[in-house]
């Protein structure tokens, strides 16, 4: 085994939040406004269910195959020849997405903070301190997602401070147009949730072998309640006003003041949300050079974390134009493309190596 | 070998984690207080801004020379806000920094021929806020930011202690934004003007804006005012009244007696019956007594009831009247029923979605004033007056 760290089930949950939520924030209320208009508070119970079902077919097929990869398992479900090409297909997939979240990052800084600074600057730094963290093992990861969790749900607490401004009636009238605009507002964010697929390489390396269900879950839900949280803050402080901007969650907080002297959150909030996107980097990174490494089947996945951020840095650039076509890609494809890795395919391996263990058993 | 590799990497990452290149020193920025936006008469948009002088500050101490004030005003001209803001900036040797101005002012003329471009830089640049309140002016802007305030420090100031204390409607960039956005794409903005100094000690210009009504703004234009007293109106239906006071006459003596109100909450109640659209608006008020002309004991009670009688109906006027305008003069939905009559009927909404401005017309309102006066004032019978002559 490549990886020899430990980590506890808690520590999956702080890994798990923000590696779904870290871009969502930023996006995910822009976009499911556009469709779900004044319902789009709800969306994220509808996409969580996506969350829930990812997690449970990973941990299924982790109990099938506890202390092996997706990479691993692959080869002995779909055969060797089929297997090598679902893997080359899994960590390619994970690389592009990698790619994408540092853009979406970067987009994030240079579009609201720093706007003279390239944006190359910002995503040679957080990969650079990502790939440290990588190359210290999982542990290392496992233990400053704990902190930086912690501080960056700490800051979203902020957002409190807006409950005297919120108008409520802004969510009425419940259900206008039917389910139909709530249903495409939470296949959204089905390409978040989809992301707890990567737990698939994280379970092994849990200590106790029963209770990665139980925190995989209790994770999906949090991520559902923080969106919903966000969802409800941004409705009633912008109303249908929220899809028309990138990032609507940052513009609220930039409305936050508490007796007209505690202005000005988003310094706080951009500090932590860095803190955030770190640890979904990481997490990526992480997953990018493990699957690599067990795929090329290297002694190490070390050596080739910092020729693969180098990559990624790259893979941010190639194919994004601006921020417009960003956001498209996050609406039209991203759902489809991120389910199909991510739910559909994992469950036709798990009802691959289910039927392969029936057929052994009964022979 | 390896560890001086590593040194050597961390070397060539160090100029990446500095983050130096949008530094920018206090020293180096232009802080921007409050803008002005015109419409000339070629056409051409006209941007003016107080600009703050920190040093003005610093010797306050050491005998500041007040008449210079710890501001000037500069302006730039272009074809449109964004050009005439970058003509602007070529007149001011510092970069101008937007995070603190908290006062747009947009000009008669400009208003009138329509804000959406100008709110569309306002609301894209990322310098803006939007919390800043927004006023219109009589005449030009710009003749707002070059009063100096005898009692303030800039014009800018006084404006916003003005709205903070809810003396006219309070507009941010936000609810202009969301306003004509929404189902009843109105939106409604202080109008406000230069106070005539009376004192003749006093240069004209040694003096304040003040606010003077509301401009009432459908889709982007802005197609009239309502007076103050209109404005009170409005401000009651948007639930905001601080300070201001209402007159009633008694009907068996002379003289008037007036209320300050203390607490409001209005309730809007949509209601459609046989295709009537019918807005219920409920006010519950709280006031005291201010003053009483009249002869009348307010210890009695039944003088009190007649009284809060006479003090609903006087409320009532009033926000009818001013709903009255609104609906018949301007057709404009600046209290927000479509919003309401949408989220409680949206099957019906939807079939006069398209044609509101003319259904916000046929809508009838009824007013449901429920007044309590809590205390008649530090003394029950009138003032200054012998004890025969107060009518129990």
């Amino acid at each position: 085994m490549i990886e020899k760290g430990q980590i506890s089930s808690l520590q999956i949950e702080f890994m798990m939040v923000p590696t779904i939520i870290a871009t969502g924030i930023l996006s995910i209320p822009s976009i499911a406004g556009k469709y779900a208009q004044h319902d789009m508070w709800m969306t994220p119970i509808v996409g969580s269910l996506i969350g829930f079902i990812t997690v449970y077919i990973t941990w299924k097929l982790y109990q099938l195959y506890p202390k092996l990869t997706p990479i691993q398992y692959s080869e002995i479900i779909l055969g060797k020849a089929v297997g090598k090409i679902f893997s080359l297909f899994l960590v390619s997939f994970y690389i592009h997405n990698t790619g994408l979240i540092i853009r979406q990052y970067t987009d994030f800084i240079t579009g609201n903070v720093m706007f003279e600074t390239p944006g190359v600057f910002f995503s040679i730094s957080i990969m650079f301190v990502s790939a440290l963290a990588v190359r210290g093992g999982i542990e290392v990861i496992a233990r400053t997602a704990v902190i930086c969790t912690t501080l960056y749900l700490i800051t979203s607490l902020s957002l409190l401070l807006l409950i005297k401004d919120i108008d409520v009636t802004y969510m009425l009238p419940i259900f206008e147009n039917g389910l139909l605009p709530v249903i495409k507002g939470g296949f959204v964010h089905t390409a978040w949730f989809s992301e707890f697929f990567l737990l698939s390489f994280l379970f092994p390396f849990v200590n106790s072998k029963n209770t990665g269900l139980k925190s995989g879950m209790k994770a999906s839900l949090y991520v559902m309640l923080i969106l919903l949280y966000v969802n409800f803050f941004v409705l009633t402080l912008l109303a249908d006003s929220s899809a028309n901007q990138f990032y609507p969650v940052y513009s609220i907080v930039g409305a936050i003041s508490v007796l007209g002297f505690f202005e000005n959150f988003e310094a706080i909030i951009t500090a932590s949300w860095i803190l955030g996107n770190y640890v979904k980097v990481s997490v990526f990174l992480y997953v990018a050079s493990l699957g690599l490494a067990q795929l090329l089947r290297l002694s190490d996945y070390r050596s080739i974390v910092f020729p693969l951020s180098l990559l990624l840095i790259f893979f941010s650039y190639w194919d994004i134009p601006n921020i417009v076509i960003l956001a498209d890609y996050m609406t039209k494809i991203q759902p489809f493309y991120f389910v199909f890795v991510q739910t559909i395919l994992p469950l036709f391996l798990l009802l691959i190596a289910l039927a392969r263990l029936k057929r052994s058993e009964s022979s | 070998m390896k560890k001086s590799l590593l040194f050597l990497m961390c070397f060539c990452f160090m100029p990446t984690l500095t983050g130096c290149m949008d530094r920018v020193e206090m020293k180096d920025l232009a802080i921007i207080m409050a803008a002005g936006i015109d419409r000339l008469e070629d056409g051409q948009i006209r941007i003016s801004v107080q600009i703050f002088i920190p040093r003005a500050i610093t010797s306050g101490e050491t005998g500041e020379d007040l008449s210079q004030g710890p501001i000037f005003v500069r302006e730039g001209i272009g074809d449109n806000l964004a050009n005439a803001v970058s003509m602007l900036q070529t007149n001011v040797p510092r970069r101008l920094f937007w995070g603190q101005c908290k006062i747009y002012i947009f000009g008669n003329e400009l208003a009138k021929g329509g804000i959406r471009k100008e709110i569309d830089y306002l609301t894209r640049h990322p310098g803006p806020r939007g919390k800043s309140f927004l006023y219109v002016s009589e005449g030009k802007a710009r003749g707002i930011l070059t009063l100096v305030p005898p009692l303030e420090r800039f014009s800018g100031t006084a404006l916003r202690k003005l709205t903070e204390d809810e003396y006219g409607t309070k507009t941010t960039l936000k609810d202009v934004d969301m306003g004509l956005m929404g189902e009843s794409e109105s939106v409604s903005i202080p109008y406000i003007k230069k106070l005539e100094s009376k004192e003749s000690a006093r240069k004209s210009h040694e003096t304040i804006p003040v606010i003077d009504g509301t401009a009432i703004f459908k889709k982007d234009r802005m197609v009239g005012t309502l007076n103050i007293k209109e404005t009170r109106g409005l401000l009651w239906l948007k639930d905001k009244v601080k300070r201001s006071t209402i007159s009633i006459k008694a009907d068996d003596a002379d003289g008037e007696i007036t209320l300050t109100p203390t607490l409001g909450k209005v309730k809007f109640i949509p209601e459609i019956t046989e295709g009537h659209w019918i807005m219920n608006l409920n006010i519950n008020i709280e006031g005291d007594i201010v003053q009483n002309e009249t002869h009348l004991n307010l210890m009695n009670e039944v003088v009190l009831m007649k009284v809060k009688k006479k003090y609903e109906v006087a409320l009532k006027e009033r926000v009818t009247g001013t709903v009255e305008k609104l609906q018949q003069e301007y057709a404009a939905d600046v209290v927000n029923f479509a919003r309401r009559f949408h989220q409680k009927y949206p099957k019906e909404w939807r079939k006069v979605e398209d044609r509101w401005d003319e259904k916000f017309q046929e809508v009838k309102f009824k007013i449901n004033v429920n007044a309590t006066i809590r205390r008649p004032g530090y003394i029950g019978p009138p003032a200054a007056l012998p004890k025969d002559e107060v009518i129990e």
